[in-house]
């Protein structure tokens, strides 16, 4: 539905107050015709399958991440959903023949690759209850099973949200890096261009659908029985998730919107408006959801309940490998970020029997001041 | 859809928003903030001529301090009688230091529920009472630690990984398991007994400081606020309520019946095991919590703040239920151990009736008072 904003008359008058502005501005260059935004992600020759599926492709991998609690992990089975070989997609086969994989466009993907092989050798250790120095199982609050390694951590949890950062996130900064200097011309008039072919893949990287709207609640029915990419997945279920006190999900999905629209009409300053928002909101939605998993440790439900502290402090480092991708414009310095690193890859039984839970405390303090998540509340 | 043209409606309205400047924009602002759903009015003290702020002195005063004072009054005859047992472990003190036990224990079931402000700052639950059937205590690391404990003598129950080794649980087993008067009458079982006075002094010195804390500043602010947002003193009673029902539902009942064992049944988590006292305690808790509801039935509680939200009938259906579960719980044969195997068709009414005051409590009051549950949360994925 078109936006019927340029019905009212005060708009109408901004508006000309703007292209009047253009004029002034930029002498000798083209006046920006009006343009709408739409309210849905439904432009023409829109295509990002190519990010749509790799998400579907870790899907299916951690499905199998996920039977650790209960059957051995293999490394190489792993390993060939990484890399897209020997057929590995049983749901959707389709993928199998797609020529491309997670492996080559994930940032550090070694790190990912050690995170999985431990997935795997803890595996074995499955029914051994965990202790601190040996590998095993944890028991939660809601009954159900954690893997841990001899420190503690869940290395599931360390692949699933790495992956998120590593790749979903890291590739949309980068395409939205390279937006700027791609061509966007038709001369056919074909679509997309170059420029909006990598916008609508960065878009893609989001996961969420092209009607999505922050107002529904994707895990009731009758929508939470849809299957991704007909329901948000990943970083698009963390708009919800951990991000709806800082409306990540509007702000996102709107700055995706009026930055494609803006690169249809060529109003170049609008698109980048845009990637400064979608850069700085995607990295603070990162942020708040590290610091969700550093607060929910510390509450006296879980104070004593291992299962739940360090299943929650592994995805909190899940997300702080993400961080290392922040863009250059970022407000956490790097001393900041090694202090979080190091916190969250401390021997995990030893973290949650710190005094007064210190250590914590500190990453809480510095994603909150960092960040301005000051009044977020978990 | 129709749903979804609102929405996009909706979402327009929003965009609308971004695109304009200044006074419009707060104009339509305030027009959706006012098209949403009614809540109770947060900021608000007195509701409906309802006074939060003395329904709040009520609570502080009438029921919260006087559970805290019992609880504390009670832990020195128990005490006396805990080092009476060890000084002289025969059958005749041991029955005494259970009978102060369980009046104590009692007394704790009823503050139970008050686990925020200072409450929660000292853990106070995790403390006194990390329930059996409770993680911490799987593969009997609970038994396994407080045995080593007794042993070695070597422990700091200051640390939040000995929550499975103090509080009532861990005198529960000390001083009652079957062999509890053969192992204190042993040789060398100093370090033991001195391990049984150490966790006594510590429940004694959590419990005090939130005494302290509750008679002193803490009381200020817990009156004065009368929002209903996280960690607000309405909105951490509620919730608090909810995670004690579900307390009761999990750890207390449900898990020892085998509910989340597919049914296989572990009598020895019961609470109270050793002692033979689970039922009088859940029940304790339960009348604790119904209490903790009504204000103490003066007119200036929870109950009646509901009442004057419009919510009669909820009201109602809380109290009868309440009544209900105690009743269910009477009805079993002590000691519970027993009953989980014996009576399971008593035992099956209790849980089913609690699920019901826990869903009433969680959704409905919840929802009523505007109050967000935060304790239960999804692990994401």
């Amino acid at each position: 539905m078109k936006n019927k904003y340029f019905k009212h008359p005060a708009l109408i008058a901004l508006a000309v107050l703007s292209l009047a502005s253009c004029k002034k501005d930029k002498v000798g260059e083209e006046a920006i015709e009006p343009y709408t935004v739409p309210a849905t992600y439904n432009f023409a020759g829109v295509d990002y399958s190519s990010s749509t599926n790799r998400i579907i492709m870790y899907n299916e991998m951690n499905t199998y991440l996920g039977t650790v609690t209960s059957a051995e992990v293999s490394n190489t089975v792993l390993l060939n959903y990484w890399n897209n070989t020997g057929n590995p997609f049983t749901t959707n086969t389709f993928l199998n023949s797609l020529g491309y994989n997670l492996a080559a466009k994930t940032a550090d993907a070694a790190v990912i690759t050690g995170y999985m092989a431990k997935v795997a050798s803890n595996s074995l250790s499955r029914t051994v209850p965990a202790v601190n120095g040996t590998a095993g199982f944890l028991t939660r609050v809601n009954g159900s099973k954690v893997i841990v390694g001899p420190e503690g951590m869940n290395y599931n949890q360390a692949v699933n949200k790495g992956t998120m950062g590593s790749l979903y996130f890291k590739q949309a900064l980068d395409l939205l890096a390279a937006v700027p200097a791609d061509d966007n011309n038709n001369p056919k008039g074909a679509t997309p261009t170059a420029m909006q072919k990598h916008w609508d893949e960065a878009f893609g990287y989001l996961a969420v659908p092209k009607d999505y709207s922050p107002d529904l609640d994707y895990t009731v029915a009758p929508l939470s029985a849809l299957v991704f990419p007909a329901k948000p997945g990943a970083w698009g279920g963390y708009l919800a998730e951990r991000g709806k006190q800082i409306n990540a999900g509007k702000t996102l999905f709107d700055a995706f919107l009026k930055g494609r629209a803006a690169i249809g009409a060529k109003d170049y300053k609008v698109r980048d408006e845009a990637i400064a928002t979608i850069k700085t909101t995607w990295e603070r939605l990162d942020a708040i959801s590290a610091l969700a998993y550093v607060i929910l440790p510390q509450k006296s439900d879980f104070i004593g309940k291992k299962g739940d502290q360090f299943g929650y402090i592994s995805e909190g480092y899940g997300f702080i490998i993400g961080l290392k991708f922040r863009p250059s414009t970022s407000k956490l310095t790097e001393a900041n970020y090694q202090k979080l690193v190091s916190i969250f890859t401390t021997n995990y039984y030893t973290l949650v029997d710190d005094p007064g839970l210190a250590k914590l405390k500190e990453a809480e303090s510095i994603l909150r001041t960092t960040y301005d998540l000051q009044n977020v509340t978990f | 859809m129709l749903l979804n043209e609102e929405l996009i409606k909706n979402s327009e309205i929003m965009n609308f928003k971004i695109y304009k400047l200044g006074g419009l924009g707060i104009v339509l602002g305030l027009l959706i903030f006012s098209c949403g759903k009614k809540s109770p009015d947060s900021e608000n003290p007195t509701e409906n001529g309802f006074d939060k702020s003395a329904m709040l002195a009520n609570y502080a005063d009438n029921v919260i301090v006087p559970a805290y004072l019992g609880l504390q009054q009670q832990l020195s005859p128990l005490e006396v009688a805990i080092n009476a047992f060890l000084a002289s472990p025969t059958q005749a003190n041991q029955d005494l230091a259970k009978a102060a036990f369980k009046l104590a224990y009692q007394k704790f079931e009823r503050v139970s529920s008050i686990q925020f402000g200072p409450g929660n700052t000292y853990l106070q639950n995790n403390f006194l009472n990390t329930l059996p059937a409770e993680p911490e205590n799987d593969n009997n690391a609970g038994i396994n630690a407080i045995e080593n404990n007794a042993a070695t003598g070597n422990y700091n129950l200051t640390l939040n990984s000995t929550t499975n080794q103090q509080g009532f649980p861990a005198l529960d087993y000390l001083l009652f398991a079957p062999d509890a008067i053969q192992k204190l009458s042993a040789a060398g079982s100093e370090k033991r007994k001195k391990y049984v006075q150490d966790v006594v002094a510590r429940m004694k010195d959590i419990t005090g400081h939130i005494v302290t804390d509750w008679q002193g500043t803490y009381r200020a602010t817990f009156v004065a606020n009368t929002k209903t947002d996280v960690g607000s003193p309405i909105g951490s009673m509620v919730e608090r309520f909810a995670n004690e029902m579900d307390k009761m539902k999990g750890p207390r009942i449900g898990w020892p019946f085998g509910k989340q064992s597919g049914g296989l049944i572990f009598p020895e988590k019961c609470e109270g095991y050793y002692s033979g006292i689970s039922l009088s305690l859940a029940i304790e808790n339960i009348t604790g919590l119904k209490e903790m509801y009504t204000g103490g039935g003066n007119g200036k509680g929870i109950s009646d703040y509901l009442i004057a939200l419009k919510k009669e009938q909820l009201n109602k259906d809380v109290l009868k239920q309440f009544d209900l579960v105690i009743a269910d719980l009477n009805a079993i044969p002590n000691p519970l151990s027993a009953s989980l195997n014996n009576q399971k068709p008593l035992v099956e009414t209790a849980y089913k009736d609690i699920q019901i005051l826990l869903t009433l409590i969680k959704t409905d009051v919840a929802s009523a008072t505007g109050v967000r549950i935060t304790y239960q949360d999804s692990d994401g994925d």
